[in-house]
């Protein structure tokens, strides 16, 4: 499912994202990437959500969210 | 007193952003630190001397880098970083202090392994521990000893707790010039990654960060009271009301809270500073009017600003260290992705709408020097308080009917030329500086501590009054002189304005305004001086018709009968087109010279005279078109 489609509160394993390649590599370097383990921890203005890496929190916009694809853990 | 200590060496802090670099620069160098843009960029590094009797010779040239998540050679800042690393600007620093936020060891560690790989002897300073504790993440500072080596160890940069130890393991990395070990010495070794090679370094990341906390990584976070903040003010019907109270605030606090200290500044200065002046300068000869007419009340606008700075600087140091202002980003971003601005534009584009000058101040708030630039190019659009009086004026003046709509109109062209601006900014400097994504780092909520505010807030006004100033100061004594200079009748100092070069100027310029329907003297003469200020507009108006400057520009007859027999004859019978056309000019042509000074300061004088040049163009062609339409109505 999309990342936007995810619960709230739900572990999510991240199975790909279909993002330009600077968003890709700046995702990664937060640690969204293929094959990593998030939460989602928050529901945004204008659609969008935050996740949990560990004690990080990072918020990405709506359309964002409709390119990330997980699985709930 | 000297922000670098000569032979010192060179440490300097790198980090991502949010990780408390800023907090531990301004704790250890105090007043003792000066900023700086880094050659040909618009990036901003902080430079102070760091004393401490650990160090050697107890001191060492601090250099504060840009935040930086990773080495990607697209972002300016982030540049600027690696170049320091890499020496590619001229100098190595001799000691690099890391500082990984132990709420996101994963991206601290990829930052470090790109680090450690350009090669600098490395500090590692552990900060946020408590943060990340709350939230049920611990790390374990001997056991990063094992897997980092021996210079880890735990810093907070707010208290200032552990300082001393980070000065201790700076001067034993000094004295080693072998301080790779551990995992870290992957970097000295042939045949390892390069520091631009993303992915060896994201994968020497992830391993050290399985090795501390196991084959599932990092553990499951708690929530805490800044998630259940967030649920709040990242909610549309809380967050984006508190996002336009915020807003509301800051416009308040650069003109209603910041007037009055203004205003007593302008006071003391026309005032005792003025006659003290004139009483010590022997004689009355030009020298006398050079000094209390010319250098003086540039020094006075100045120092009116000041307050202004001050307090701005205070409040964005306030929001951003309590965390909030990265959720104003995520709050407003939704508005001004579209003409390719990041979230938190929003912020100096609405102070611009207060005061230009504190709105550049603002810029600072912005994450990527190309969203800067493009941001401080646009805030001079941004109809600042100083120009409601001339709408005013002009407005009561040509359209008594509703002068009120007159003066909205003149707000809603101005965000609709910001707007435009932007838009033409996104398909030219933007393009391919607008990531198709929005991914914000939302940092813990934390109390601001006032002595970090304070610190950043003074060594920033201080730039201001000495770099911006100067060119004020500058500025305003040209134009002085041109005042001064008689052409034909009249004597040096004393001559009318008419008949002087700047009244000749002003006489010579205006023909070029006869498409825009105010080609008058008069008219040219108050736009010259809306460079100097635009709060002095209506004033020369009333001086040039011999008349006293109106308490309310909204209520004088007889200026108004003289402006309209002026715009009458300017314009040849179409006294309220050439009026809006001249309300469009000044809305949109050049803005003050202390604005101009602060920008070349940030943006350097390419982008500030291409600025002007934009500003004044577009306003001629704008101010054209309102006429030469207005008089066909």
């Amino acid at each position: 499912m999309r990342l936007d489609e995810a619960p709230l509160g739900s572990r999510l394993h991240v199975t790909g994202a279909s993002l330009d390649a600077r968003s890709a590599r700046l995702l990664a370097t937060l640690g969204v990437a293929p094959g990593a383990h998030v939460e989602l921890v928050q529901r945004t203005a204008f659609g969008g959500r935050v996740v949990a890496i560990g004690a990080d929190r990072v918020a990405l916009d709506n359309g964002t969210c409709r390119k990330i694809i997980v699985d709930t853990l | 007193m000297s922000d670098q200590a000569d032979g010192a060496p060179v440490v300097v802090l790198v980090g991502n952003p949010n990780v408390g670099k800023s907090t531990l620069f301004n704790r250890v160098t105090g007043a003792r630190q000066r900023v700086v843009n880094a050659p040909r960029t618009t990036v901003e590094l902080a430079t102070g001397q760091w004393r401490d009797p650990l160090l050697p010779n107890g001191v060492v040239t601090l250099t504060d880098l840009p935040g930086a998540y990773d080495t990607d050679p697209a972002s300016p800042d982030e540049q600027v970083t690696m170049d320091v690393l890499t020496g590619v600007r001229g100098f190595r620093p001799d000691v690099a202090v890391v500082l990984l936020d132990a709420t996101a060891l994963g991206r601290s560690l990829y930052l470090l392994a790109q680090v450690a790989a350009a090669g600098v002897p490395i500090v590692i300073a552990v900060t946020m521990a408590d943060v990340a504790q709350s939230r049920g993440v611990s790390v374990d500072i001997a056991r990063l000893r094992q897997e980092l080596g021996p210079h880890v160890l735990e810093l907070d940069p707010r208290t200032g707790r552990g300082r001393h130890e980070l000065a201790a393991a700076v001067a034993d990395v000094l004295a080693d010039s072998a301080p790779l070990t551990g995992k870290l010495a992957f970097a000295g070794a042939a045949g390892l990654p390069a520091h631009d090679d993303a992915l060896a370094c994201l994968e020497w990341a992830d391993t050290t960060l399985r090795s501390l906390y196991g084959p599932a990584g990092l553990p499951r976070a708690s929530r805490t009271w800044s998630d259940r903040a967030d649920r709040a003010l990242l909610s549309p019907w809380v967050g984006i009301p508190v996002f336009l109270a915020v807003l509301w605030a800051m416009l308040q606090l650069v003109t209603t809270v910041a007037a009055p200290l203004m205003n007593a500044i302008n006071r003391l200065w026309s005032g005792p500073v003025d006659t003290t002046a004139r009483a010590i300068i022997p004689g009355s000869g030009w020298w006398e009017s050079a000094i209390a007419d010319g250098v003086l009340p540039g020094v006075g606008v100045v120092l009116s600003f000041a307050p202004l700075m001050a307090l701005t600087f205070v409040a964005l140091a306030l929001l951003e260290d309590s965390g909030y202002m990265a959720r104003a980003a995520v709050v407003a971003d939704r508005a001004l992705r579209g003409i390719g601005l990041n979230g938190q534009a929003t912020l100096p584009l609405i102070i611009g709408f207060g005061c230009n000058l504190p709105a550049l101040a603002a810029l600072k708030t912005l994450p990527s020097a190309r969203q800067r630039l493009a941001t401080g190019l646009l805030i001079p659009f941004t109809s600042c308080t100083a120009r409601l009086p001339v709408y005013l004026l002009l407005a009561s003046a040509f359209f008594p009917s509703n002068p009120a709509a007159v003066v909205f109109l003149m707000y809603l062209t101005s965000a609709a030329v910001v707007i435009a601006g932007g838009l033409i900014m996104k398909g030219t400097l933007l393009r391919g500086h607008v990531p198709d994504a929005t991914i914000l780092v939302l940092p813990s909520y934390q109390r601001p501590r006032a002595q970090s505010l304070l610190a950043s807030a003074w060594v920033r006004t201080r730039a201001f009054v000495f770099r911006a100033g100067r060119v004020i100061v500058i500025a305003l004594s040209a134009l002085w002189l041109l005042a001064a200079v008689p052409v034909g009748a009249g004597q040096f100092g004393t001559v009318a304005v008419e008949d002087s070069a700047y009244g000749t100027v002003a006489d010579a310029v205006a023909p070029v305004f006869a498409p825009a329907g105010f080609d008058d003297w008069r008219v040219a003469s108050a736009l010259l001086s809306g460079f100097v200020a635009k709060e002095v507009v209506v004033g020369v108006f009333a001086q040039s018709y011999a008349l006293e400057q109106p308490a309310d520009p909204a209520g004088s007859s007889k200026l108004d009968a003289s402006l309209h027999a002026t715009f009458a004859a300017s314009s040849g019978g179409y006294p309220k087109a050439a009026a809006a056309a001249f309300l469009v000019f000044v809305l949109m042509y050049t803005p003050c010279v202390a604005t101009l000074g602060e920008m070349r300061r940030q943006l350097g004088w390419r982008w500030t005279l291409a600025a002007v040049g934009v500003g004044l163009t577009t306003a001629y062609l704008a101010a054209v078109v309102v006429f030469q339409v207005g008089r066909l109505l």
